[in-house]
């Protein structure tokens, strides 16, 4: 695997790779955390608004969670660095269709909250 | 605790079969989830969405270093996949059970049909555009030794094909590859590489529009999704590795008629008979 020519694609890569790491060090950390906690693993995902506290206090079900939010970020991650990088290059059309899917994106979150 | 095992196993199981014929695992994780370890089938598309992301991110790092994925046509048909993957994620809601397996035989039943087919189908050698255009791409074929470019044709048609694709994926908790990559193939002449780096690329945006709709709603279970999303990440690491050593074309014909049989239990549960 050599390093790409085209900094948008390594930018990408970079990304990507940062957003798997952490989200799956966080999942592993939980699950460990659970298993020797010994009680059942949590059958519901922390709500947003309960995450710090959780997370403060080791909670498994916090910090499962939070991997898996992490995991959920890293794609939207890349679209936003996608707008970046065709922005600094002035490719505007790539740009605002970057920009639109981050929009899409954005408006599933807000649906989930208005459901 | 066997429970959780069995989670990473299916977890695994699905990420490296996937990873060998090409496929995401969720054509694989939903139907065993809700089949044989008694999840309910909306909390089973939910993780399966959860794990079709990390298997979409792990594989993209390695096709997006090596240049083949097509960043600018992934973006433009991704604005189509997450936008029906929304719709299909709100639909999911308002379907019942029953309704939601038989969608989910049938499915199957298409999936199998492409692993059969992809086999007799080989990819056409195409004239070299000089000119990419801007949707248009030049990668490196290691195979062929050489930089291979290709114009983009038919993108209106790509994009009401994706917005099914992402509908689907919404509904189901799956990739829909099988959807998108003959699409580019053979409406938009895409190479075969870039084509399946490409739609693997899309997948976890497209997965990532609906999962967040899940997640609000409470359907992605901590127990579930993160056993299987580790299992799928371990396992698309595996499968990646092992897919210079094993023939894909056998492995096609088995996979192919596991979701046949899965196709049929789908079914059945969907009728409200439930065989083991």
């Amino acid at each position: 695997m050599s390093a790409p020519r085209d900094p948008a694609s390594a930018a990408v890569a970079r990304t990507l790779t940062a957003g798997v790491a952490a989200s799956l060090l966080a999942m592993a950390l939980g699950y460990v955390l659970a298993l020797l906690g010994g009680g059942p693993l949590p059958a519901a995902a922390t709500p947003l608004a309960d995450l710090p506290s959780g997370l403060g206090a080791l909670d498994p079900g916090a910090v499962m969670s939070l991997g898996l939010l992490l995991l959920l970020a890293t794609p939207a991650a890349r679209v936003a660095v996608l707008v970046w990088q065709f922005a600094r290059r002035r490719e505007w059309l790539f740009a605002a269709v970057s920009l639109t899917v981050l929009g899409i994106l954005a408006a599933s979150v807000a649906l989930g909250r208005a459901e | 605790m066997l429970i959780l095992l069995a989670y990473v196993v299916a977890g695994a199981a699905a990420g490296t079969l996937g990873a060998l014929v090409g496929l995401g695992g969720g054509i694989i994780i939903v139907p065993v989830l809700s089949l044989f370890l008694g999840v309910p089938i909306h909390q089973a598309v939910a993780a399966s969405l959860v794990a079709v992301v990390a298997t979409s991110s792990v594989a993209a790092i390695g096709y997006v270093r090596d240049e083949i994925t097509n960043l600018r046509l992934g973006m433009t048909l991704e604005t189509a996949t997450t936008a029906g993957a929304i719709g299909g994620g709100l639909l999911a809601s308002h379907l019942q059970r029953e309704v939601l397996s038989a969608v989910f035989a049938a499915f199957l039943v298409l999936n199998a049909l492409y692993l059969i087919l992809k086999q007799s189908r080989g990819e056409r050698a195409r004239a070299d555009a000089p000119e990419t255009g801007a949707l248009g791409g030049r990668y490196h074929d290691a195979v062929l030794g050489r930089e291979v470019s290709y114009r983009v044709h038919n993108v209106p048609l790509g994009m009401a094909v994706s917005a099914l694709a992402g509908a689907i994926s919404g509904l189901l908790g799956i990739g829909g590859g099988p959807i998108k990559v003959p699409m580019m193939t053979s409406a938009m002449g895409v190479p075969m590489k870039a084509a399946a780096a490409t739609s693997n690329f899309m997948i976890g945006v497209t997965a990532c529009a609906s999962a967040a709709l899940y997640y609000n709603r409470g359907l992605v279970s901590p127990a579930v999704a993160v056993p299987v999303a580790l299992g799928v990440a371990a396992g698309a690491y595996a499968g990646s590795r092992l897919a210079r050593r094993v023939h894909g074309a056998h492995l096609s014909r088995i996979l192919a008629a596991v979701l046949s049989i899965l196709a049929v239990q789908m079914s059945l549960a969907a009728a409200g008979i439930r065989l083991r």
